[in-house]
């Protein structure tokens, strides 16, 4: 299955409440994502964000995510969990 | 140490103990649980919870049930684990205190266990 | 004497007061007090293993953190009971059966924890913990929803009795034996009074399904679950002991290092994410086999194609 970068990245600022030009710079990370979320406040909000866009872009459920943390960029992120998707 | 399950669980098995078992230790046969004593960390909590008594420790297992201390070992090696609290078997509350009820074991059950040990 | 795993049905059905609860909270509690001044009392301990010693030293600092944990979960489930009041009677009530229990019993019970393995380990010839550290160990922790505290919690209990039950039946040291065997009762009958929480603030429409959902994919999950602490390929840099695992001495060298085997062997590992599916099939009841049914339901819920009641099962 293929998931388009971008689309996924405006997939998650609407979960996460902000504006796709918010989550555009390459070097943001997802700790500084929560800080500008109004609704996430921890890392299980960020995971629940990503995992939430796949399924709303309709990714299967057995897909296997990959491990990601705070201190990583969402650009990398994104490239990963597209990555990922595209094995399905 | 571990905990047993004696015969009182057999034709009951409300099965109120599986889930508060922390380490998922008790195996499920058609009429009946046992506990594996490998995984069995005697925290105790399904003693109360078993509404016909059926559980206890092993250092006060009253005699007439010392024969279910190898069932339960036997049996848990090859039945599977139960994870959680189902609906009790539906004449549960019949059996309850209903004595002698090791002959009731299915011999198939056991014949099936002996096999696999040996 | 019980624990009470099915609060909204018993709220509802039986008309069980806020007092109700508390009396059958506290009844349980003290039917299984113990004293560690007693258990302690006059007693040698003898020889303690390098494991043993490895083991006292971390648990003694983890049961630290404990009061603060406690101290939150009452105060947040005060707050809750607040913002349920007037909206959602059976929530209110539930939020404040888990405030009081946390206030009272949790807090008190682990006191206990505190002080029986700090004075084991000092007693083991460890250098007792300075106020430096305890205080450290004190420090506020972060907050989050209630249902998925709970569910937190309930995932950190599983990880103490593992470990600590691990502990108790092969310590070889009979009083290193005893205590650990004592406070691993105490963390399974936590544990269940988490799920119990969890399981009614869902149940009582306060909290969503996937929040129960969510706290255990992130503590089971294949990669990077929380469970598999400091050996996870990547970790958020964390302040405070929120998964105090996370800080464990492993090093080969470290004398008070903690072996695979008494924490994190295949095995450990394995019992520790049986365990979460049973905590999940409890609090929601849905029977799921393995880390993978999980992410499938989690993101079923995210979805809205399943809600608490329905009969699915498995992957």
């Amino acid at each position: 299955m293929k998931i388009e970068k971008e689309r996924l990245r405006r997939t998650l600022a609407r979960r996460l409440g902000v504006e796709p030009t918010e989550l555009a710079n390459e070097n943001v990370t997802l700790k500084e994502i929560l800080e500008i979320s109004p609704t996430a406040i921890n890392s299980i909000d960020i995971m629940e964000a990503f995992i939430g866009s796949l399924v709303d872009l309709g990714a299967q459920t057995d897909l296997e995510l990959p491990a990601v943390t705070l201190d990583d960029k969402l650009d990398n992120t994104l490239d990963t969990i597209v990555s990922a998707v595209a094995t399905t | 140490m571990s905990h047993v399950v004696t015969e009182e669980c057999i034709r009951c098995k409300y099965t109120k103990c599986a889930s508060l078992c922390p380490v998922t230790a008790f195996h499920e046969a058609d009429e009946f649980l046992v506990i594996n004593p490998n995984e069995c960390i005697d925290c105790g909590l399904c003693v109360h919870a078993c509404p016909v008594h059926a559980i206890y420790p092993l250092e006060i297992l009253p005699e007439q049930y010392d024969e279910c201390v190898e069932r339960n070992a036997r049996l848990s090696k090859v039945l599977p684990v139960i994870y959680a609290t189902h609906e009790p078997l539906a004449d549960a509350d019949m059996w309850k205190a209903v004595p002698n009820k090791r002959q009731l074991i299915d011999a198939t059950l056991l014949a099936v266990t002996n096999r696999s040990a040996s | 004497m019980r624990i009470i795993t099915n609060l909204v049905e018993e709220i509802k059905n039986n008309n069980l007061s806020l007092s109700d609860i508390m009396r059958i909270q506290h009844a349980y509690h003290e039917s299984r007090r113990w004293s560690v001044t007693e258990l302690l009392k006059s007693k040698q301990i003898g020889t303690v293993s390098r494991r043993d010693k490895a083991i006292l030293w971390q648990a003694a600092r983890a049961e630290i953190t404990t009061q603060p944990a406690c101290i939150r979960l009452a105060v947040d489930g005060l707050k809750l009971a607040n913002e349920l009041e007037g909206k959602n009677k059976v929530g209110n009530t539930v939020a404040h059966s888990a405030a009081q229990w946390s206030a009272r019993y949790w807090l008190e019970e682990e006191g206990h924890h505190e002080v029986a393995y700090g004075t084991v380990m000092e007693m083991a010839g460890l250098e007792p913990i300075s106020e430096e550290e305890v205080i450290g160990h004190r420090g506020a922790f972060p907050t989050d929803n209630f249902a998925r505290v709970c569910m937190l919690q309930a995932c950190v209990e599983i990880e103490a009795c593992v470990a600590y039950g691990e502990v108790a039946k092969t310590s070889e040291n009979p009083l290193v034996k005893q205590v650990f065997a004592k406070i691993t009762a105490d963390e399974s009958q936590h544990r269940a009074y988490f799920i119990s929480f969890a399981r009614a603030l869902v149940e009582c429409g306060a909290y969503p399904l996937k929040d129960i959902l969510s706290m255990a994919y992130t503590w089971i999950r294949p990669k990077g679950g929380e469970t598999h602490g400091s050996y996870r390929e990547k970790q958020t840099k964390r302040e405070g002991f929120v998964n105090w695992w996370q800080n464990m001495k492993t090093d080969a060298g470290d004398e008070l290092r903690m072996d695979d085997e008494q924490f994190r062997s295949d095995r450990l590992q394995e019992k520790k994410v049986r365990a979460v599916l049973s905590a999940v099939e409890e609090g929601t009841g849905f029977a799921l086999k393995t880390a993978e049914d999980l992410q499938k339901v989690y993101m079923q819920s995210l979805a809205g194609e399943v809600q608490l009641g329905d009969p699915l099962i498995a992957a």
